[in-house]
């Protein structure tokens, strides 16, 4: 009787045994050190000038710290450009895709209009487009439309990316119609439904997909690469990329970019933690 | 029906930008691929010929193998222990959060941030793994300049990025499973190992179908850390289709053969992509 | 005479093949509280979705004020509606819930006092005065749907349309709420459709009552048609508490019916001797003293209820059939009872059920 109710207790609160609670410490232990020891690493050789690099044993800590690397980044390097782009182009895009993502989600979620289907299959069907074939074709378009290295260039194209359509299509379904009834009863016109209604409850999606969308375009890489050949016009990532292309690679200084780099889109994960979480992502595919 | 013309406008901004920058280069890709001409001149019409070179570039079946065999590496690596601290983030309480955020925190990065540091781990001459290996056997070993070990080093540091985010998503999956089944199978004297192998697994197996189609995707197309750690070198054994791609619109200056290598990369995703629907659904 | 507010002109609904509304035919005058009644699932709702325009009929012509509106926006119609899930917008205080459908009017949009004093009346009428600065989720079931009404209740429109208004209420608000919606409808005299599945709510509150089953109009007629002269078995089982007793008999023709071992006048044709069809008797209108028509047995079961005693009966050739004995009544189970019915008490339907008998 007692050994009944002491295992009934146990299930109900579904605690992990002691063992397999050492075992999952040590390991996010380990996994932590490995995440971010490199951030560390390379913090230390921001601040090392090139000859302590390949001292032996490693000095993790240099006695003496060096500057250098970070007021050469600053004065010889188009990095504050850079860094500039990467952000203008990133919440530009953020802002435009928010709107019309919304826009086209909420007419697959809750309008009624022939070819529906058809549409919102084929957007879905896109998503498995490798996007690395299309640059050659998408750089003789953009070359055609006179936008080769101008912002556009990177703005628009990211613009025709389906997925977060139905990232924010599962946020909207989820909503009763008869609010948007109620709304278009009481004289709202679609506008107003889209915008007093849909928009404020549905901010969480938007936030989640805002957050995605800048991640994403923070770290892209081919196409800036390709569409973009003037030095102060481009983004972060491949700024800091080609100051490896110097026939001596200056080690310490793209330590101090990377690292530098690192900063902005740190901050925004800071301050909206829990919408970085991947779980609406997937929901919305599976939906 | 009445609502027709609002929906349409709704949908038109979309419909717009996905019609001109993705629908318009994948119809023009098709044309290309009969095409030659440099970056800056006009395109000629040449037949069949870029096709005719694919079939006999020895180059294209190997970059085409290279991704593969990448993604052979990297997706069930980064997938195995993205579960296994999936697991682990699932049965701990304190410290969850912090531990969530330590481990999600590299994925956020450019992919730059992961090649510097495996360069710095691994460089020939000043990683800190062959400056001990230097010290102690007098023999640094060239991890990128090695034929055998550059593409899982390009695998490794494509797994130390993306990690974080299949962390989080197989943790999402789990954390959605009915919590009642396991408190029956509990109740069946199942230990966590059983649990995991009859339950979890099973369970999450749309997770599964979801994130491997993803992920071949996504990786099919690898080129950042490869651009960025070894140009495709050493011999182009980390060359992968992408690097192509890119080398033969940039390097080559021949838009139209890197087109019909874009196809070929396209028909490798679609085929990939497909054999896996089957297979997953051939076993429900 | 009177002006028609509202007509239904043979309108048929369905979803896919499953047919919700079937050859509706409707008219509303204007000033009138026309109850919609029926169990659940038979498409109530569905008919204020036509009229407001949230659903498209799949044939038929729905007028308003003589103009057909088949095709007008629902923003152009110009009803407002109490949703059976309130549908409340969540993100907004109870004051903005009540003051959105006044957004729209722009004259109205720049005078602000009077809309506060508008939402105020609204609040007032349903009493949630104290709750304005709250927003939706933070209120009980009760609650809601009062804001609910209320957001109806501060348009002026042409039409209302109640989807169960107040069936989250407890019995003591519904009461209260009845008789203000009664007032009110009075007093501003605008066309209203009411959906309930409360037969008592329904013959209280409506000038005329639609009894539905099944997509079907069953019988559209003023409370004391519907309960005095059901015209078939549905309309009479549904309508009348409790229950009507269904039993089955034969005609002796000249108006007069076997059942079981009674025979039974009624002031109802019954139609060719020897057909068969079935007699209704409401427990409530049994005499419980010998007269004319008189049905008799064995008391199987008693319930008292305060005021009355139901007792159920069974003779040879009839079962469970329940009669009200006015008062607690001494009898007890095993006794004989014997009840008797006026001749216009005595309903008479088709076998089958679809009709009354004639
Ligand atoms: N959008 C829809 N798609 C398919 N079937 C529907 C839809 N709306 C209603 N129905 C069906 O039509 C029938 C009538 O529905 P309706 O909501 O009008 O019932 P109701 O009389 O209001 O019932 P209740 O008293 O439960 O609210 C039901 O069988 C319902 O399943
Ligand atoms: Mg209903």
């Amino acid at each position: 009787m007692w050994k009944l109710i002491g295992k009934q207790r146990n299930v109900v609160s579904l605690r992990p045994t002691p063992p397999v609670i050492t075992v999952s410490y040590s390991v996010l232990f380990l996994a932590a050190i490995v995440s971010i020891l490199p951030f560390l690493y390379i913090l230390s050789t921001s601040v090392k000038d090139t000859q302590s690099l390949f001292s032996y044993p490693p000095e993790w800590i240099p006695e003496q710290l060096f500057w250098g690397n970070y007021v050469k980044l600053f004065q010889e390097t188009s990095f504050l450009n850079w860094t500039f782009n990467t952000i203008f182009i990133g919440l530009s895009i953020t802002i435009l895709k928010l709107i019309i993502d919304a826009m086209a989600a909420y007419s697959l979620a809750k309008l009624q209009f022939i070819g529906k289907h058809i549409i919102s299959s084929t957007l879905l069907m896109a998503v498995a487009i490798p996007v690395a074939a299309l640059i050659i074709p998408l750089f003789f378009i953009v070359r055609d439309m006179g936008l080769l290295n101008t912002y556009w260039a990177l703005i628009l194209p990211a613009l025709a990316n389906p997925l977060g359509i139905f990232l924010l299509r599962s946020f909207i379904v989820s909503l009763p119609d008869e609010l948007i009834h109620s709304a278009r009863l009481d004289g709202a016109s679609e506008w107003r439904v889209f915008t007093q209604l849909i928009l404020p409850l549905i901010s969480s999606g938007l936030v989640v997909h805002a957050v995605f969308t800048f991640m994403l375009q923070y770290t892209n890489f081919l196409w800036p690469l390709v569409a973009i050949q003037t030095e102060t016009r481009q983004v972060l990532t491949v700024g800091i990329s080609s100051l490896k292309s110097n026939f001596v690679v200056d080690w310490g200084l793209i330590s101090a970019a990377s690292l530098l780099a690192t900063i902005p889109i740190t901050i925004l994960f800071i301050a909206l933690q829990r919408f970085f979480l991947a779980q609406s992502l997937s929901s919305a595919l599976k939906g | 029906m009445r609502r027709n013309l609002t929906a349409y406008l709704f949908l038109t901004p979309v419909l717009l930008f996905f019609g001109v920058f993705l629908i318009w280069p994948g119809i023009t890709l098709f044309f290309q691929t009969f095409q030659t001409g440099g970056i800056m001149s006009p395109a000629i019409v040449v037949g069949t010929k870029n096709w005719e070179r694919t079939f006999i570039d020895p180059l294209v079946l190997k970059t085409v193998w290279n991704t593969i065999r990448y993604c052979l590496m990297a997706i069930p690596v980064v997938f195995i222990i993205a579960m296994v601290l999936a697991l682990a983030l699932n049965s701990v309480r304190i410290g969850h959060t912090a531990f969530k955020t330590i481990i999600y925190y590299p994925t956020l990065q450019p992919i730059l941030i992961a090649a510097l540091m495996f360069t710095f781990v691994l460089h020939q001459d000043f990683g800190v793994l062959n400056i001990i290996m230097r010290a102690i056997t007098g023999n640094p070993v060239n991890f990128l300049g090695n034929e055998s070990l550059a593409m899982p080093t390009i695998a490794l540091v494509e797994v130390w990025k993306g990690v974080g985010f299949w962390t989080l998503l197989f943790l999402a999956g789990i954390q959605n499973l009915p919590r009642d089944l396991y408190h029956a199978a509990e109740l069946d004297g199942a230990g966590p190992f059983r649990r995991f192998f009859q339950l979890t697994l099973p369970l999450l197996k749309p997770t599964f179908f979801f994130s491997i189609i993803f992920a071949t995707i996504v990786n099919l197309q690898v080129f950042d850390s490869i651009f960025i750690l070894t140009d495709g070198g050493p011999f182009h054994s980390t060359a992968s289709t992408t690097w192509y791609i890119y080398r033969s619109l940039f390097t080559f200056n021949e838009p139209g053969y890197g087109a019909t290598l874009s196809f070929v990369l396209v028909i490798v995703v679609l085929i990939l992509t497909a054999l896996q629907s089957f297979a997953f659904r051939d076993r429900n | 005479m009177t002006e028609i507010a509202i007509e239904f002109r043979s309108v048929f609904k369905k979803f896919d093949d499953f047919v919700a509304i079937r050859n509706l035919n409707l008219l509303i005058r204007k000033q009138e509280f026309l109850v919609l009644l029926g169990p659940s699932g038979c498409g109530k709702s569905t008919i204020l979705n036509l009229l407001a325009g949230i659903e498209d009929p799949t044939s038929g012509e729905i007028f308003v004020n003589g103009k057909l509106v088949n095709y007008l926006l629902p923003r152009y119609r110009n009803v407002a509606m109490v949703f059976q899930s309130y549908a409340l917008y969540p993100h907004m205080t109870v004051a903005k819930n009540i003051e959105y459908p006044l957004k729209s009017d722009k004259g109205l949009s720049r005078n602000r006092d009077k809309i506060t004093k508008m939402i105020a009346q609204a609040a007032e009428l349903v009493d949630i005065t104290d709750q304005l600065s709250k927003k939706p989720p933070a209120l009980s079931g009760g609650q809601r749907q009062r804001v609910a009404l209320a957001r109806a209740l501060v348009r002026d429109p042409e039409v209302f349309l109640m989807d169960e208004p107040l069936s989250n209420l407890d019995a003591q608000l519904r009461d209260t709420m009845r008789y203000h919606l009664i007032n009110l409808h009075r007093k501003i005299g605008k066309a209203t459709i009411y959906v309930t599945h409360d037969q008592q709510e329904a013959m209280t509150m409506a000038d005329r009552i639609v009894v539905m089953n099944e997509g079907s109009a069953q019988q559209i007629g003023t409370p004391l048609e519907i309960y005095n002269s059901p015209v078939n078995k549905f309309v009479a089982g549904f309508v009348g508490h409790p229950r009507m007793n269904f039993l089955p008999g034969k005609s002796l023709g000249n108006r007069s019916v076997q059942v079981g071992e009674f025979k039974l006048t009624s002031s109802r044709d019954t139609g060719q001797k020897g057909t068969p069809l079935v007699v209704g008797l409401r427990p409530t209108d049994a005499k419980s003293k010998k007269g004319y028509n008189n049905v008799e047995g064995k008391i199987t079961a008693r319930e008292f209820t305060g005021t009355d005693t139901i007792l159920t009966l069974s003779s040879g050739s009839i079962e469970g059939v329940r009669f009200r004995h006015i008062g607690g009544g001494s009898d007890i189970e095993g006794d004989t009872a014997c009840f008797s019915y006026a001749p216009e008490n005595v309903h008479i339907f088709n076998e089958d059920g679809k009709g009354r008998f004639s």
